[in-house]
């Protein structure tokens, strides 16, 4: 199987467009593994939520495919990647900790994860292995 | 309003200290979730997690700050019977045995 779908989510405002790219990652794994299309909608809502919290939400880009036995997820959003921290330390957060938990929570749930700088846009790349 | 989006929403349920939890808990609507364990008279609240299609960390956010404020009072919150998507969460951001977790 391969597919492969964008959507740009525009001038985000507030937290109601997590809930469409969700819906837009769920709308393109329906082949695939439950579990697996369950944890990259977890992906992508955290990380269009982190985009949004920190004032990137002018555009947002989700880009899902699956190719050769894997899932990939870019979210790409305006900044750079001095706004969020090296892909290394995406770690679990302590359990009492409040904040910062969704990036470790999408490392956990990826086989890898990179980020990289286009320009004066920040894209980060999941991916996912299709057991 | 599409029955899509109506999917989407949080519905709780109030009923005698405990709230009854249906549908999506993200950014978006964990403040909901946190106005309603607030709203709760007693000092253990009971959160009946069997009908959560979907939580992330904005929402595990909720439940600890919940967690925090009512063990302060001496209370107690508990997570009763979580759907996988809570069980998911709980398990990838190690924070499950920090919570009070009642699998059925």
């Amino acid at each position: 199987m391969s597919n492969h779908a964008v959507r740009e989510f525009r001038g985000t405002s507030d937290f109601a467009d997590v809930s469409a790219a969700r819906r837009f990652v769920r709308s393109q794994l329906v082949d695939i593994d439950p579990a697996v299309s369950s944890d990259m909608q977890l992906a992508v809502s955290e990380l269009v939520t982190n985009a949004i919290e920190h004032g990137h939400a002018d555009t947002v880009i989700v880009d899902i495919s699956c190719v050769d036995g894997e899932v990939i997820l870019v979210v790409t959003h305006p900044g750079t990647t001095d706004d969020l921290p090296d892909v290394d330390s995406w770690q679990p957060a302590p359990p009492e900790a409040l904040a910062g938990r969704g990036l470790g929570i999408v490392r956990h749930l990826a086989t890898s994860v990179s980020m990289r700088r286009l320009g004066d846009r920040v894209s980060i790349t999941v991916r996912r292995a299709l057991a | 309003m599409t029955d899509g989006e109506a999917l989407q929403a949080l519905t709780i349920t109030a009923s005698d200290g405990q709230l009854a939890l249906a549908g999506e808990i993200d950014a978006h609507t964990a403040p909901q979730l946190g106005a309603a364990i607030a709203e709760v008279a007693a000092p253990h609240v009971v959160l009946d997690m069997s009908a959560v299609e979907f939580v992330d960390s904005s929402g595990l956010r909720v439940l600890i700050e919940a967690h925090k404020a009512l063990e302060e009072n001496g209370g107690r919150l508990v997570l009763h019977d979580p759907s996988p998507a809570v069980r998911r969460l709980l398990e990838v951001s190690g924070v499950g045995d920090h919570l009070h977790v009642e699998q059925l």
